[in-house]
C-alpha cells in the first residue's frame, strides 16, 4: 500500500514539530515536505503534489485560506488554528477539519483517521474546503488580495489598486505594476471592499478614489472619471449618482 | 422627567375630576349663601378654579427649575412667595374685577363677592400648598429611581469594561499557540518545556495584576523579558532583540504594564507580519526629569490591520488619565520603520 504523502505548512517550528512527534509511529504517512512560509508551502504543494496537507491558518503575509484560493490542485487539508473566531466560524456545519492549537494526540490521531478513510476513496473534500474559504473571507473587509501572476503567488494590498473591471468570468485588477486577472465577481468586490476607499462607478468598474482625479459630463447624459494615471472610466447614472453622494459636487 | 399629571394620561383626568370636584363645592357654597344666583356662582366657580387649575399645572415647571439641592432653601422659598403671592394678586384682581362686571345687579352676589376676597386668598394659597406638596414628593419619588437605575447600570458597564480590558491584556492568540510550542517542548525538549510553562504563568500573573499600581522600570523590564523568552521559543532567531537602558532609569516607578503593549504591538506589527528576521529595539534613560521610553521596530506592510494600535489608544488614554497633559506620547510610522515614543514625568 502507498504510503500517505503529507506536507506540513506553519510559522512556527515547534508547531510543525507537535505534528513530526504525533505522527512518529504512524508509519503510513511521511512527511515529504515543512515549510515554514505559505509561499514556500504553495510550491511544495505544486511541486510534490502531496495527498494530504497540514495547514496553519494564521501566518505572516499570506494565511492558510488565501493559499487555497491560488491552488489548483486537490488536496486534502488538516487545518491548525490558535484562536480566530472568524476562522472557527467558517469550519461550522463543514466536513473538513481542524485542530484548535494546542491539541491532544487523540484528537490528531482522530483527523488522521477520518483522512484514511477519505483517502481510500479517494475523495477529497475540495468543494467544502472552498466553502471554508468562501465562509472565511466572506466576513471579512479585504485589506489584501492574492492572485497568481504565472506560476508564482502575488499580495496585492488594497491600496496599490486603481480599479477593478468585470472581465467575463473574471475581474481585473489594475495596479501600478499591472494588471491581474481574479476568478471573482464584481459583486463579491463590492461586498467587500472598504467602502470608504472603494466605489462601483458603472457594471464594470469599481475604482479607488485615492486614484481618482476628476470626473466631468462626457456627452449628453453621460459621465466618466479620469484617473491620476490620465485613463478615463465610464461612469454611469447610479454610479454617478453614488459618486455625488460621496463627493458631495 | 415629564408633567406628573400629563403622563400617564390618566392622571390628568383625575386632575381635572378633583378640579370639578372643588369648582362644583364652590358653586354650591355660593348658592347657599347668595339666595340661588345660579348662573353667577357656576361662572364665578368655573373662573377661578380653572383658572387656578391652568396656573397649578404651569407651576410645575417652577418646581422642576427650583430644585432644593441646588438651590439654598431660603432661594426656593423666596421664590415659592413670589410666585404664589404674584399670582394670587392677579387672579383675585382680575376675577373680582370680571365678577363685579358679570354681577352687575345681583345685589346679595356682590357683597358676598367682597366679603369673600380674604377667603378667596386663603383658599388659593391652600391649593397651591397642596400642588406643589405633591409636585415635590413625586419628583424625589421619581428621582430617587432614576439614581437608582442608574446606579445598577453604571455598575455593569463598569464590569463590562473591565473584562474588555483583561480580555484585550490577555492576548489569546499568544497563548494558546505559546502552550502548543511549550506541548512541543514535552516531547523534544522536557526541561525546556517546564522552564517555559513558568515563564508563560509569571507573565499571565503580570498581565493581570492591577495597572493602578506604580512599579519600578527593572520590574516592568523582567515582564518584557520573560514575554520575549516565550516569544522567541515560538519564533527561533526570528526576533533580533537589543536594549539599551540606563542604570538610572532602573528604580523610577511608572504604572505597570505601560511599557508591555509597546512591546508586544511591536512584536505582532513587526514579527508576526514579515517573512524574515526583525529587529525590535528598547531605549530607556532619564533626561531633564523625565522618564524616556522608545520602541522601534522594522516592518512590512501585509495589509492586514486587524485589530491594530488598540494596545496602544488604551495606552494612550491611561497616560491621559495618570498624567493628565505632563507627559508626551508620539507614534513615528514611516513605511518600514515604526517607532512609538514615551515620556514620562519622574515624580
Amino acid at each position: 500500500m502507498n504510503k500517505i504523502r503529507a506536507i506540513i505548512i506553519d510559522d512556527e517550528p515547534l508547531a510543525r514539530e507537535v505534528i513530526k512527534a504525533y505522527l512518529k509511529n504512524a508509519e503510513d504517512i511521511v512527511i515529504v515536505s515543512e515549510c515554514g512560509d505559505g509561499f514556500d508551502g504553495l510550491k511544495q504543494i505544486r511541486e510534490l503534489k502531496p495527498d494530504l496537507v497540514f495547514l496553519d491558518v494564521q501566518m505572516p503575509k499570506i494565511n492558510g485560506f488565501e493559499i487555497l484560493e491560488v491552488i489548483d490542485e486537490p488536496v486534502n487539508i488538516i487545518f491548525s488554528t490558535a484562536f480566530d473566531q472568524y476562522a472557527i466560524k467558517a469550519f461550522e456545519n463543514n466536513a473538513v477539519d481542524y485542530l484548535l492549537k494546542p491539541y491532544s494526540k487523540e484528537r490528531f490521531l482522530d483527523a488522521i483517521h477520518k483522512l484514511r478513510t477519505r483517502l481510500s476513496t479517494k475523495s477529497t473534500l475540495k468543494q467544502d474546503i472552498n466553502q471554508v474559504s468562501e465562509n472565511y473571507l466572506s466576513d471579512q473587509v479585504l485589506s489584501r488580495i492574492i492572485v497568481k501572476n504565472g506560476a508564482k503567488v502575488k499580495v496585492i494590498l488594497i491600496d496599490e489598486v486603481i480599479y477593478f473591471e468585470a472581465q467575463d468570468d473574471f475581474v481585473a485588477i489594475h495596479t501600478k505594476e499591472g494588471k491581474f486577472l481574479k476568478q471573482k465577481t464584481m459583486k463579491f468586490f463590492e461586498e467587500h471592499l472598504p467602502s470608504d476607499k472603494f466605489l462601483r462607478i458603472h457594471r464594470s468598474y469599481i475604482v479607488n478614489l485615492d486614484e481618482v482625479q476628476h470626473l466631468e459630463s462626457y456627452e449628453k447624459e453621460t459621465y466618466r472619471v479620469t484617473l491620476k494615471n490620465k485613463e478615463q472610466l465610464p461612469v454611469s447614472r447610479s454610479g454617478y449618482s453614488r459618486l455625488r453622494e460621496r463627493f458631495e459636487v | 422627567m415629564q408633567h406628573p399629571l400629563f403622563s400617564p394620561v390618566k392622571n390628568f383626568y383625575w386632575y381635572l375630576s378633583a378640579w370639578m370636584l372643588v369648582t362644583g363645592i364652590h358653586a354650591i357654597v355660593l348658592l347657599q349663601l347668595t339666595d340661588n344666583a345660579v348662573i353667577l356662582s357656576l361662572i364665578d366657580a368655573v373662573l377661578f378654579n380653572f383658572s387656578f387649575a391652568a396656573f397649578s399645572l404651569a407651576s410645575w415647571y417652577n418646581v422642576r427649575y427650583a430644585k432644593i439641592e441646588n438651590n439654598k432653601i431660603r432661594n426656593v422659598v423666596l421664590n415659592h412667595v413670589t410666585v404664589i403671592g404674584t399670582f394670587l394678586l392677579i387672579w383675585i384682581s382680575v376675577g373680582y374685577f370680571l365678577m363685579k362686571l358679570t354681577g352687575h345687579g345681583d345685589l346679595s352676589y356682590l357683597d358676598i363677592l367682597d366679603k369673600s376676597l380674604p377667603f378667596r386668598f386663603f383658599s388659593g394659597l391652600l391649593y397651591y400648598l397642596v400642588i406643589i406638596f405633591f409636585y415635590y414628593t413625586y419628583w424625589y419619588y421619581l428621582s430617587s429611581r432614576e439614581n437608582l437605575v442608574r446606579a445598577v447600570e453604571l455598575k455593569n458597564l463598569y464590569n463590562v469594561s473591565q473584562l474588555q480590558l483583561l480580555k484585550s491584556q490577555l492576548n489569546p492568540h499568544f497563548i494558546f499557540n505559546s502552550l502548543n510550542s511549550i506541548n512541543a517542548l514535552t516531547m523534544i525538549e522536557p526541561s525546556k518545556a517546564g522552564e517555559m510553562i513558568v515563564k508563560l504563568s509569571s507573565y499571565l500573573r503580570n498581565s493581570l495584576s492591577s495597572q493602578e499600581d506604580f512599579v519600578a522600570v527593572v520590574s516592568e523590564l523582567e515582564n518584557v523579558h520573560l514575554y520575549l523568552d516565550i516569544e522567541n521559543m515560538r519564533f527561533g532567531d526570528k526576533l533580533n532583540f537589543e536594549e539599551f537602558i540606563s542604570e538610572d532609569a532602573l528604580t523610577i516607578k511608572l504604572p505597570g504594564m505601560l511599557l508591555q503593549p509597546l512591546i508586544e504591538n511591536a512584536v505582532k506589527h513587526g514579527a508576526y507580519e514579515s517573512l524574515g528576521q526583525v529587529k525590535i529595539s528598547l531605549k530607556i534613560l532619564v533626561e531633564n526629569n523625565f522618564l524616556k521610553i522608545r520602541v522601534a521596530n522594522g516592518y512590512e506592510r501585509a495589509g492586514n490591520t486587524s485589530g491594530r494600535g488598540i494596545g496602544l489608544k488604551n495606552v494612550k488614554e491611561r497616560l491621559y488619565l495618570t498624567y493628565r497633559n505632563n507627559y508626551r506620547f508620539e507614534i513615528i510610522d514611516q513605511g518600514k520603520y515604526f517607532e512609538v515614543l514615551m515620556e514620562l514625568p519622574v515624580s
